[in-house]
């Protein structure tokens, strides 16, 4: 060991060391050699003051330094994720970018609203199946009830009455857009093309 | 006053950027602070524990330290409450109720007195120490153990020690050193076992 490092450890210890040696000190202090000097002379310094030499041999130099050195890595990490985030929303491209994202995103919803509406029929436009369709009113064979009845006569009455009610109500349902009326209409009527 | 401006440079420094100045400030104070927290804990693990605690939580506000006290005074401060806040996540009380200031912290043999704490083993050898140390100075030519005990024992700083050996400031440095030097040869042994 050079005497020129124990001459700057000792003075370091009585607190004489200039700034431009304290920068030489700590290339010094690299050499475990040298750590243990240091520790050797303020050894001898709490001896000669008569403190106990108990604790005199404590070192936590190194875990101090690591746990600093942790201590940095985790904080440049951070900042580098910061300027890495800040640096991504920031550049050119992003902002005109999450406007157009915006945009369609506008767009599609603004599409969805109105089919789901229209769905539902509070759409002041007409459903795509009742512009398709436009169904004319026919008579209707209603087998059924003409023979739950008593009559002939009776018969050919109320299946008369029927046929212009349901004649009626066909046409306005198809021709007045009341959209909840055409399924019960093609429900209940026959084929199409069916003469009376 | 010497040893504040060398403390302030190595703060400085720290503030700076320079990690390593710290630990200068780690080395130099490490053995101080562990002989004042081993006045509040109890054993060696656990004062080796929260000395480095101290120094790490002293590290972390250090940016704020801004020099209107020493810096062992405030890094005095920082190791008896980090100490305390020991003694109050163990369930134990803490000594004089709270405003202990560095040098009372020094002199407290509170709770748990050193010799308490230390193992017998250690004791023994503390005590050659001392002795081997005593033996070595007072076998230093007379210019090498005046200079070494009016640092030492009256606290001179080496401008003061010239002015009383009537001597260059570079000649009480190399006395010093030459001084040390000597003791530590004598000490080797002791220390080597440990």
């Amino acid at each position: 060991m050079k005497e020129e490092s124990g001459v700057r450890i000792s003075e370091f210890l009585d607190g004489e060391l200039s700034d431009k040696e304290l920068n030489s000190l700590m290339v010094d202090l690299r050499q475990a050699e040298n750590k243990q000097q240091l520790q050797n002379f303020s050894r001898i310094g709490h001896a000669l003051r008569g403190e106990s030499d108990v604790y005199s041999s404590i070192d936590v130099s190194e875990s101090v330094a690591s746990a600093i050195s942790q201590l940095q890595s985790e904080q440049s990490q951070s900042v580098m994720t910061e300027k890495t985030t800040s640096g991504f929303f920031a550049s050119s491209w992003f902002k005109p970018a999450l406007g157009a994202a915006f945009a369609s995103v506008v767009a599609m919803l603004t599409i969805v609203v109105n089919q789901s509406v229209s769905v539902d029929g509070v759409s002041q436009g007409v459903p795509a199946v009742a512009q398709q369709q436009t169904l004319q009113p026919q008579n209707i064979e209603l087998t059924n009830f003409a023979r739950s009845s008593g009559t002939q006569e009776t018969d050919m009455a109320a299946r008369e009455e029927l046929n212009n009610y349901l004649v009626n109500h066909s046409r306005s349902a198809s021709g007045g857009n009341y959209q909840g009326m055409v399924p019960y209409v093609r429900a209940v009527a026959y084929e199409p093309g069916q003469t009376k | 006053m010497a040893d504040q401006n060398e403390d302030q440079a190595l703060v400085e420094k720290v503030q700076n950027g320079d990690p390593q100045a710290y630990n200068l400030l780690v080395l130099k104070y490490q053995t101080r602070i562990g002989h004042l927290i081993s006045r509040f804990v109890r054993n060696q693990a656990d004062v080796e524990d929260v000395a480095q605690e101290a120094f790490i939580k002293a590290y972390k506000a250090l940016k704020n330290f801004r020099g209107d006290s020493q810096f062992y005074t405030w890094l005095y401060r920082i190791a008896i409450n980090t100490a305390k806040n020991h003694l109050v996540s163990m369930g134990r009380r803490t000594p004089a109720g709270g405003t202990l200031d560095a040098q009372e912290a020094e002199q407290y043999e509170g709770a748990y007195a050193l010799q308490e704490t230390a193992t017998p083993d250690r004791e023994i050898q503390a005590e050659e120490v001392k002795q081997t140390v005593n033996k070595a100075i007072a076998a230093l030519p007379e210019d090498l153990r005046t200079a070494i005990t009016l640092r030492e024992l009256e606290g001179l700083n080496y401008e003061e020690i010239a002015m009383v050996m009537d001597c260059p400031i570079g000649t009480v440095r190399s006395r010093i050193f030459r001084a040390r030097e000597a003791v530590d040869k004598q000490l080797k042994p002791y220390l080597d076992n440990e």
